[in-house]
């Protein structure tokens, strides 16, 4: 039996019969009471159940009926009677004789609006939590709830509706008795699922939140949760009296329980917004003391598994590497998922993932909201899907204005000594320092000719020339006897020749002599996404790329004092990666053992800023021990947050675009 | 898929589930013990008093106060439930004498109460008046009496006697009457209307039932609860009896119908839909008051079911 029917077969036995009858203004004859039902034998209380009632023909209503009946509840109302108090505006339609699919649908709506003032608010908080909105821009909450509030409320709407009807066609097919028991199962196993979803999820959203921020929602959790079972309860209690018109019972919730619902909703509200103004964020220094310190090369190779880069090393064909790895010192360093932008972030800046503000490769700025929500968590379908094509909301890429700590290179070149960067993570726009910026995604910005791609833009040309030049070699012949033009064609556009570009503009842009020079190497990581060969394939391809990125590093590494190498697994999914790390002045520390030792980005970032001669910031780590650092000139609470700097929208959308073609979006 | 036959409702909506008709046998069984024999002088007032209390009738608001006693914890079988049971004995008495009271030429004018001749036409004027004059201080002496051995540490019997002499009073269900009796239909607007209504039937359903709570020595919040309940099932009764003076035939009812033919009522004004309309809101309302209760509430629940679907 359908669910509309059965809808049909309760108007029909119900007292919506009652109901309609009047209106006829005919006389008519009641519908007997139901068959299976049973009338208990009158008492001498005179319990009065006569089969057929005759009705007298109806007063007909007077004009403006619904205006008085509006009025008169509005009387009632302020008498005392039909108070519609928030908590239990649910319970009352239990009674309420509408046509079943109308009140069905009413009630949803009901469930929908509160589930929304349930959900929406702790989701605003923790979007504008996890997105560092809480301390900059307190009042993005309260936008994101407005965001937030009608989809989720649509949405919960639309799911009432389909539990609902499940519920209805259970209670009326399998005579379910115990409605109380029943509704609130379901109800909380509704409640359940949707912890378990959001906590599924929103791992990316957890996983960025600190200390404090999961702790006010493992607080507020099970407030949420219990205020969204009760919902859901109480509309599913009131639709199966609706349809059982059997005794039910009600779950309590007493006044108490309200009163600290709503506190604890007002604490974990307000709680930010104290420690916000409490902690302010610690004052940077107008200039940096500096010490002459050293020059620093780092070079990030995108895409290597642990176990490859051991084996390679091991087999020694990676001379230039291997001389570093046995006179400075191997490090390792789990992996887990956090994206590529975030974690390249934390090599540069040597702050962890939350502090650094590199959290995706892309974001989305709800109209109104100054944040852009760089995480997103279960909701980036809703921003992307909904919001973006009604104009709602903003898909912006990962800029290097949302860094919101300096990379090493940025803070050496203060002192006018040029710095070197290529393709590293949240550089587009690439920023005006002394020496030389090729943004992030820069062969393919410069082949569109956007701004930002490099800076000074006036190095634009003959770096345009040497991205010519380096499309034009084209793919290795080798690849050439195992793929299709096309794939090739593809695979040598994407990932092979933009790394040949970088290492070409890196070259040259050593004749700057930076004081400090980074490369990020991705051509690995973009390869493997879609790898159009074998495994063997790819493991000769990582052979090549490595000896590549070798034969740069011999020639790069001379008049350099420190050396880093970061090879990571990227996307290719490796537990773990590699850092090697040289100094001039040794690593003695190490010691030529053999076992690795665990280091954390940050720490090689804040060895890298004692080398450059920068003061020791008390917000990074201390270097790694096992190599000698000159002493720091002082010590700072900060280096300060950069400012942010916007790119025009137009070179916005074309770096989405090849963020998005290399298969990171 | 082999189609499960409808069922129905469990309990049929016209009736009180067996639950509940227990209750109101129980206070049957009491009524006559608690009355002067009919053989008694006065005989002619003995005999009214007991054949008004003891007609047939639905015995709503002794169950009410009954099941509210039970909700807060007063056994069917102490000490405690007989003087409880006393009480809704007496709340039947207050009802009977108001309706001795309403039927007469003075007032309603009423043939029939309950299927039945009412007391005036039965017994003379003058001993119907005596009469419910005599139930009445028979309720308040029997509510004192239990409200005295109760041991209720939050209300005292005045308190009690006072709830009661205030559902009654000028300020309560006489209020109502005179009212009721001193409007004109042009002069009736809702805020008079409502005032009738909750003074003629709401005040005795909110006494019957805060009077089960005050026996039962409920938390004042408790109390607050079942005001509201009652209050709001007052109304709802009072629209429903309005609409079966409407809908339903004098045998159905078992009473005088279209006697509201001149009268303002909640149906005149808004018409059957609206009237019914209004009564499940006023009823939904009731039910959802009840929610911080508990399953407990249920038989509360169950009297909102049965007014809103009643025949009689």
């Amino acid at each position: 039996m359908g669910v509309a029917a059965i809808l049909v077969n309760v108007a029909r036995s119900r007292r919506l019969a009652r109901t309609a009858a009047p209106l006829l203004a005919s006389p008519r004859t009641q519908p007997p009471p139901s068959p299976g039902g049973g009338i208990p034998p009158l008492g001498v209380c005179g319990a009065i159940s006569p089969p057929a009632v005759k009705l007298r023909p109806m007063p007909e209503n007077p004009p403006g009926e619904t205006d008085d009946l509006e009025r008169v509840r509005e009387e009632l109302r302020q008498r005392g009677y039909l108070s519609h108090g928030f908590e239990r505006f649910l319970l009352q339609d239990a009674l309420r004789p509408r046509r079943p699919v109308r009140a069905l649908a009413i009630l949803a709506g009901k469930v929908g609006l509160r589930t929304g003032l349930v959900l929406a608010p702790p989701l605003a908080f923790w979007l504008a939590a996890a997105n560092g909105a809480l301390t900059t821009h307190p009042f993005d909450a309260a936008v994101l709830f407005l965001h937030l509030f009608a989809p989720i409320a649509l949405a919960a709407t639309l799911a009432f509706l389909l539990v609902g009807a499940a519920t209805a066609w259970l209670v009326r097919v399998s005579h379910v008795r115990r409605i109380e028991a029943f509704t609130f199962g379901a109800a909380a196993a509704v409640g359940v699922a949707t912890l378990a979803l959001a906590l599924w999820r929103a791992e990316e959203l957890v996983a960025a939140s600190g200390v404090w921020q999961i702790g006010v929602l493992a607080v507020a959790a099970p407030f949420v949760l219990y205020a969204l079972v009760k919902t859901v309860h109480h509309g599913l209690l009131t639709l199966a009296i609706r349809l059982a018109d059997e005794p039910s019972e009600a779950w309590s919730l007493s006044r108490g329980w309200l009163v600290f619902s709503l506190a604890a909703a007002a604490f974990v509200v307000l709680l930010p917004a104290l420690l916000a103004a409490r902690q302010p964020a610690a004052e940077a220094p107008g200039s940096l003391p500096m010490a002459p310190g050293g020059r620093v090369l780092a070079i990030g190779i995108d895409g290597v598994l642990a176990p490859e880069l051991d084996y390679l090393l091991a087999r020694g064909e990676l001379p230039a590497l291997g001389a570093l790895a046995r006179t400075g010192a191997v490090f390792s360093y789990p992996r887990g998922t956090e994206p590529p932008a975030s974690f390249w972030s934390r090599i540069a800046t040597g702050r962890p993932a939350p502090e650094h503000g590199v959290t995706a490769l892309d974001g989305f700025r709800p109209l109104g909201c100054k944040t852009t929500l760089m995480r997103s968590g279960p909701l980036r379908p809703y921003w992307k899907s909904i919001e973006v094509p009604l104009g709602l909301s903003e898909h912006r890429p990962l800029l290097a204005g949302r860094r919101s700590a300096f990379a090493f290179w940025e803070l050496a070149a203060r002192g006018g000594e040029p710095a070197l960067a290529v393709d590293w993570w949240a550089t587009f726009p690439a920023a005006t320092v002394p020496g030389r910026i090729l943004a992030h995604g820069g062969y393919q910005l410069l082949a569109e000719r956007a701004k930002g791609a490099v800076a000074p833009a006036a190095d634009a040309p003959a770096l345009a020339d040497l991205a010519r030049a380096a499309a034009a070699e084209g793919p290795p012949p080798e690849l050439a006897k195992i793929l299709a033009r096309p794939a090739l064609a593809r695979l040598d556009s994407r990932a092979l020749a933009p790394d040949r570009f970088y290492r070409a503009a890196f070259s040259a842009g050593l004749a700057l002599r930076p004081k400090a020079a980074v490369l990020y190497l991705a051509a690995l990581d973009i390869a493997a996404d879609g790898w159009p060969a074998g495994s063997l394939a790819f493991g000769d391809r990582v052979r090549a790329e490595l000896l590549a990125a070798d034969r740069l590093i011999d020639s790069a590494r001379p008049g350099f004092d420190t050396v880093a190498i970061v090879v990571d697994p990227g996307r290719r999914g490796g537990s773990e990666g590699r850092i090697v790390l040289w100094r001039a002045a040794g690593c003695p520390g190490s010691g030529g053992r053999r076992d690795l030792e665990p280091l954390a980005p940050e720490a090689l970032a804040s060895g890298l800023m004692r080398a450059l001669g920068l003061p020791q910031s008390a917000e990074l780590p201390a270097p790694p021990a096992v190599c000698t650092w000159p002493a720091p000139p002082g010590r700072v609470a900060t280096y300060g947050v950069p400012s942010s700097s916007a790119a025009a929208a137009r070179e916005s959308v074309e770096y989405l675009e090849n963020l998005r073609s290399l298969g990171y979006l | 898929m082999t189609p499960v036959p409808d069922r129905g409702p469990v309990h049929p909506p016209a009736s009180l589930s067996p639950g509940l008709l227990d209750l109101g046998r129980r206070v049957e069984l009491r009524l006559p013990e608690l009355l002067p024999p009919a053989d008694q002088r006065p005989e002619a007032v003995h005999q009214a008093m007991r054949y008004a209390l003891t007609s047939p009738g639905k015995r709503l608001r002794p169950i009410l106060t009954l099941v509210v006693a039970d909700l807060f914890g007063v056994g069917s079988r102490s000490d405690r439930s007989t003087r409880v049971l006393d009480i809704a004995c007496g709340i039947e008495m207050v009802h009977a004498c108001s309706l001795i009271l309403d039927d007469l030429p003075a007032m309603d004018d009423a043939a029939l109460r309950r299927g039945r001749p009412t007391v005036h036409r039965a017994f003379g004027e003058a001993v119907a008046l005596l009469a419910a004059l005599a139930l009445l201080n028979r309720a308040y002496a029997l509510v004192a009496e239990a409200a005295h051995h109760l041991p209720a540490k939050r209300y005292t019997a005045e308190d009690m006697i006072h709830h009661l002499a205030a559902a009654i009073g000028s300020h309560g269900l006489i209020g109502g009457q005179a009212l009721d009796l001193s409007s004109s239909p042009e002069e009736l607007d809702l805020e008079r209307l409502e005032f009738i209504h909750s003074h003629k039937t709401g005040a005795l359903f909110m006494a019957a039932g805060e009077l089960g709570a005050m026996a039962a020595d409920a938390k004042r919040n408790e109390l607050e609860l079942i005001a509201r309940y009652a209050k709001n099932l007052g109304l709802a009764f009072q629209i429903s009896d309005d609409l079966l003076d409407v809908l339903s035939t004098p045998e159905e009812a078992g009473k005088d119908v279209g006697q509201d033919t001149l009268k303002v009522t909640f149906v005149k004004r808004l018409g059957v839909a609206g009237a019914q309309t209004l009564e499940a809101e006023l009823l939904g309302f009731a039910v959802a008051s009840l929610e911080p209760l508990g399953k407990k509430a249920e038989p509360l629940r169950e009297i909102a079911r049965f007014v809103q679907h009643r025949r009689r």
